[in-house]
């Protein structure tokens, strides 16, 4: 019993983190309607402040820095700490008055996807900005034990679960008991109410991005030492944050203050099942990354109630869809553009040019589900990545022959899609995103990486034949073969062209339906429910086929290929290049991650550890300049000039003289009268 | 699920609506026959949407609504429409990614595996024969390859109206489908009411446009705080002081009966040195 | 009634057209208001009355013409002319449900605006109500109560926007005489569109009828109420022309 007790008392740290990045996001919420994925990410950076200046003094800047100390006497730690969650408070507040104010009529894809662009961007920045190789964290809390019950508790996890618990009290009077924090509520209630009583919501809102911003650094600061310091883990404890902010609604700080200590001692009690003899062994790894996906579930279906949304004064429609129609001559251009590619290059080029071809496809499933469904899914790596695993069991373990492993894997992956895609019946925009986000996770923690699920070989996967012909990918020393490549192409071409003649039939119809109206929708009599589940089942496919040809391209699937950084990375990028068109999922397969980009990148200018810094930087750039995407900022400029030739000829006709104008308005009532 | 024998196409019987506290529909009976116009007004707020959104099951609701004499209140809203029951939004509400042919279309071929395959086999090409038609009932046939936006708002409403009217339709529910139109446009939209009607169809109209519905319809149902206050045939409405006073105010108010009332109220007399 | 109307106008609306992405609503409007005046702004639904009140604060960009505010003109942000003093009780009624009453009154204050003990004086039911959640109150006392908020800042020029809608006869028959109250103590200019005309009338100084985006009738308030005829028959279309 005591050692229960001391692993519940071990996981408060962690629980402390996931709290305040808890109600972080849900003063953020309050205020903004904005479920900020980049929580945790600027919480990383103040922790790396804090880390270099307490090592040899320096203030890194995201460009240069400032010496205040040496390695003899670095900064002392209250300045230190105060510095470190001065930055954390700076990045919030540009965050959002560089990135969010402007998206605030943007639709919520626009803020999912600046949100994830910043998440990445900021955390690729840590990496290059700071030696985080040999960065380590100071303590800060003292080290004492003290005895509750028999179990040692480390002084300081309390002492991180009550500068928690004080975290959530203080933003819970903020926006309970101050004027300011009461007018932040009621902006979020109805906006243009608020500004009648005088309010600036923009305002508002800057403040509690900074609070927000300060908070969520200063308890990673303080946990640093305890929980460990590495560049990737702090970025996504927002997934189990965001989870027990949805338990508390999104609204309520008490609830997700707690959540979030509960959930972290949780995962520790989870690890001292582990030591127990009847536990079994699948469980071992991963079930605490698993928790955040079930503990939404829970919160979503089980706990029922509402989840507030924000008034706001007019949206942003989603990006213009242009039906795509099939047209030959373009088709066989870019084909055979593909196929002059492969034959002219080789190696690493040429597999640069495969992964882009197949990341392509992906997007495309993106594209189907998110750019004409509407439906935002950040598992679609997930599914990727649930294929090809499953394609190891039936080529290794069944012998099930190419293509049909292809087929079978896919459909795998189509069936978690159905799953994964249920809460989609309730829940729609960024809150969609966070449930397939925290899906996305707790299959590659639980799934991918669960050591019990993994042959002792690692999974393997036997070489494709066709007829006599060996398709594998390597060859002697050829590190990318030209059968191999072609056949990619090949099931690429023919999987774009099925679903374009899907996005142009009453399947891609239907599902515009949806998109921009559901209520309009069901009243024209679609099965609004069954037509997402039908999205998420072709989409899940889409990227089955494509985990399938990553899988095959690998030879021997690791889970590193499919983690929730590249599938963040192919939403963002996906909604880069344009995520209502079938080109928008071409460009984001070039820009893609080990894409033909990355080589151009890494080969040609040697810059290939900037890949995700560029990346994730031309995204946030894109996002806040064209909040409709790129492939919406062309078709707006198309639309223009439609119309500055349709006002041109209107006036031509007006100097013609005003009889014809007579006449054309006498016509305009015979039509309609 | 019974079937009544001589039932009307469309009837309410004790349908009540609530949110939270508030009564926005109380014990409505209404019917609507096969070829006949009905008109449902009422001032603002008095719960006219909330009975489409009701009957149409886009909002929970108390009562039974029947069609054809069959009970379909349990029904989700996409079934209705199968089941042949239309309605139009006040705000158009059409899918602004689709053009308008395409908005009737998506009416007409629902979603669905065979839907996919007909998509990958043959095309499905959106029916055109029946999108016409519609189309030429409201007089829009030549905007057929426009999008929404592009189309003026009353144009807008009447592309909403065909889109209800395809796919066998044999009740349709028109929520302000003439707002936005002028005076001889809402004219001409009331003469194809009644070509609509005459085609069997069972049309309720809810409008602010008076004379369209005082000159359209055959008979008239008056709400005011979710209550039928009055029903009959125009002329009979038009001439019912209790409409006048629901639209109006009560006539009858003299302006020293308002101004007098504070006093009696005796609450609102502050004493201020000012 | 006020008498002394002889000021100058504390709101001007010349030329006015103002609409939905670039589609007019109300065209070439003319409009003026004096401290103290209370004027009711009538017609049939869209009419363009919202959209009047909207741009008279800022909340829609004009496309033609201008709107002049205590002598100068109108800020493009709403909260900015708020704080100068003019405000809009919106068809909503723009009280914040999830809030209880206090708090919606304790966000309306401001440095320099009327005390909340004088606003309860006018709303005395609101005094024990303080602690409710304003979703929990009666239509009427939720109008009440947005009155209330948007008196607390001393506002010169009040636009009110459907007071009367969902609310039963007897509490527009309470609440209209103490808008007449509150105008003629603060000094305050009321632009109040209302479904209850003869209601409307009935306090109000001058009327302005619209009917599709134009005036169709204006004038005094007196002079309104004796062609009641013409003001119905611009609710009922044509039918009253008959």
């Amino acid at each position: 019993m005591s050692e229960f007790l001391q692993f519940v008392f071990l996981g408060l740290s962690v629980g402390a983190v996931y709290s305040v990045f808890a109600t972080s996001l849900v003063g953020v919420y309050a205020a903004t309607g904005i479920i900020n994925f980049a929580q945790g990410s600027i919480a990383l950076w103040a922790v790396y402040t804090v880390a270099a200046l307490r090592t040899d003094g320096t203030l890194v800047l995201p460009i240069g820095d400032v010496s205040l100390g040496s390695v003899a006497s670095p900064t002392a730690m209250l300045p230190a700490v105060l510095l470190g969650v001065a930055t954390a408070a700076a990045w919030a507040l540009i965050a959002h008055l560089v990135v969010f104010r402007p998206l605030r009529r943007a639709p919520a894809l626009a803020n999912v996807a600046a949100s994830v662009g910043l998440m990445l961007f900021l955390q690729a920045l840590v990496s290059l900005r700071f030696n985080t190789e040999s960065l380590a964290a100071l303590p800060i809390l003292p080290e004492g034990t003290i005895t509750v019950a028999g179990a040692v508790v480390n002084v300081s996890d309390l002492l991180m679960a009550g500068t928690a618990i004080a975290v959530g009290a203080l933003l819970w009077a903020y926006f309970g008991l101050t004027t300011r924090g009461v007018a932040t509520r009621a902006a979020s209630e109805d906006e243009l109410a608020a500004r009648l009583s005088g309010y600036a919501p923009d305002r508002l809102a800057a403040t509690v991005w900074t609070i927000s911003g300060a908070a969520s650094g200063l308890i990673v600061v303080l946990g640093a030492y305890t929980i460990g310091l590495d560049p990737v883990s702090y970025a996504y404890y927002v997934v189990p944050a965001m989870a027990v902010a949805l338990v508390g609604r999104l609204a309520s700080f008490a609830v997700a203050s707690v959540s979030g200590l509960v959930l972290g001692s949780f995962q520790a009690v989870l690890l001292w099942a582990n030591t127990l003899d009847w536990w079994p062994a699948w469980a071992q790894a991963g079930l605490g990354d698993a928790m955040p996906f079930v503990v939404v579930v829970v919160a979503l279906f089980l706990l029922g109630g509402k989840i507030p949304s924000r008034g706001s004064l007019g949206e942003l429609k989603m990006p213009a869809v242009t039906v795509p129609r099939i047209r030959p001559i373009p088709t066989i251009a870019v084909v055979a553009a593909a196929a002059l590619a492969i034959l002219l290059t080789a190696d690493s080029w040429r597999f640069g040019i495969v992964t882009s071809m197949i990341l392509s496809l992906i997007a495309l499933s993106l594209v189907l589900l998110t750019g004409y469904l509407g439906q935002i899914s950040l598992a679609s790596i997930a599914f990727a990545g649930t294929a090809g695993f499953a394609l190891s069991k039936l080529t290794v373990n069944w012998g099930v022959p190419f293509p049909f492993s292809i087929v079978l894997s896919a459909l795998v992956a189509t069936a978690l899609g159905v799953v994964v895609g249920v809460p989609a019946l309730r829940i729609r925009g960024a809150q969609l995103a966070v449930v397939t986000l925290a899906a996305a996770f707790a299959i590659q923690n639980f799934v991918f990486n669960n050591p019990a699920l993994t042959p002792y070989e690692g999974h393997q996967i036997s070489e494709p034949t066709l007829l006599g012909m060996n398709l594998s990918v390597r060859r002697g020393t050829e590190l990318t073969t030209v059968a191999f490549s072609m056949t990619v192409l090949v099931v690429v071409t023919v999987m774009t062209l099925l679903v374009m003649r899907l996005m142009a039939g009453a399947t891609g119809r239907a599902f515009l339906a949806v998109r921009s109206n559901e209520r309009a929708a069901a009243s024209v009599g679609i099965n609004v429910a069954a037509t997402k589940l039908l999205g998420f089942a072709l989409s899940a496919f889409l990227a089955g086929v494509g985990g399938c040809l990553i899988g095959y391209s690998r030879g021997q699937l690791s889970a590193a290929s499919f983690t929730v950084v590249v599938g963040l990375t192919m939403l963002a990028i996906a909604y880069c290049g344009g995520i209502t068109s079938v080109s928008g999922a071409l460009i984001a397969g070039f820009i893609g991650p080990l894409g033909v980009f990355y080589v151009f990148l890494n080969q040609t200018l040697d810059l290939g550890q900037y890949y995700q810094v560029i990346a994730a930087g031309g995204l946030l750039l894109m996002a806040i300049t064209n909040p409709i995407g790129a492939a919406g900022a062309n078709a707006e400029l198309a639309n223009k000039l439609k119309t500055r030739v349709r006002t041109a000829r209107l006036a031509r006709v007006a100097e013609n003289g005003t009889t014809s104008l007579e006449m054309s308005s006498v016509k305009v009532g015979t039509h309609v009268g | 699920m019974s079937v009544e024998s001589s039932s009307s196409l469309l009837e309410t019987r004790r349908l009540s609506v609530r949110y939270g506290g508030v009564v926005a529909n109380d014990d409505v009976a209404l019917t609507v026959e096969a070829g006949e116009i009905v008109g449902l007004i009422g001032p603002n707020g008095a719960g006219k949407t909330t009975f489409v959104d009701a009957v149409t099951g886009f909002t929970r609701s108390t009562g039974e609504v029947r069609l054809a004499g069959q009970r379909i209140d349990g029904y989700s809203s996409h079934r209705r429409r199968s089941g042949g029951m239309a309605r139009t939004w006040q705000a158009g509400e059409l899918f602004g990614d689709l053009t308008v042919a395409q908005n009737l279309a998506v009416a007409l071929q629902r979603p669905g595996i065979r839907a996919l395959l007909a998509d990958i086999i043959t095309g499905s090409a959106p029916p055109v024969e029946a999108i016409d038609t519609a189309l030429e009932m409201v007089g829009l046939a030549d905007v057929a390859d426009r999008r929404p936006s592009e189309l003026a708002l009353g144009q807008q409403k009447m592309v909403g109206v065909a889109r209800a009217l395809v796919g066998g339709t044999r009740v349709v529910l028109l929520d302000e489908p003439a707002a936005g139109l002028d005076t001889h446009e809402s004219q001409h939209f009331g003469e194809e009411l009644r070509r609509i009607a005459a085609a069997g169809i069972g049309v309720l109209l809810i409008d602010h446009d008076m004379s369209l519905v005082l000159d359209v319809c055959d008979r008239l149902y008056v709400l005011d705080f979710g209550k039928v206050i009055a029903t009959g045939k125009p002329q009979q409405i038009r001439d019912d002081p209790r409409v006048v006073a629901a639209y109006l105010g009560s006539p009858d108010v003299e302006p020293s009966d308002v101004l007098d009332s504070q006093l009696t109220s005796g609450t609102t007399s502050p004493q201020k040195g000012r | 009634m006020t008498s002394t109307l002889a000021t100058e106008p504390v709101l001007t609306l010349a030329g006015l057209t103002v609409g939905y992405g670039g589609v007019p609503a109300v065209r070439d409007l003319d409009l003026s208001v004096r401290p103290g005046e209370i004027m009711a702004l009538l017609g049939p639904n869209g009419a363009g009355k919202t959209t009047t009140l909207l741009a008279a604060v800022g909340a829609l960009p004009a496309i033609a013409g201008t709107v002049q505010a205590l002598g100068a003109p109108l800020d493009k942000r709403v909260e900015r002319n708020a704080r100068r003093g003019v405000t809009l009780v919106p068809d909503n009624r723009g009280v914040f449900h999830k809030l209880t009453v206090a708090d919606n009154l304790r966000i309306a204050r401001r440095k320099g605006g009327t005390d909340l003990a004088d606003v309860f004086e006018y709303f005395p039911k609101l005094k024990g109500m303080q602690g409710q959640r304003c979703g929990n109150l009666s239509g009427g006392e939720q109008q009440m109560l947005a009155l209330a908020k948007a008196l607390l800042p001393s506002p010169k020029v009040l636009l009110i926007d459907e007071l009367s809608m969902g609310l039963s006869p007897i509490a527009v028959k309470d609440l209209l005489p103490r808008l007449r109250l509150i105008a003629d103590e603060q000094r305050m200019a009321v632009v109040l569109v209302e479904q209850h005309i003869d209601l409307a009338l009935a306090i109000a100084d001058s009327a302005m009828v619209l009917h599709h985006g134009r005036v169709a009738l204006s004038g005094s308030a007196e002079l309104l109420r004796s062609q009641r005829a013409n003001v119905e028959a611009a609710y009922f279309g044509r039918v009253a022309d008959v």
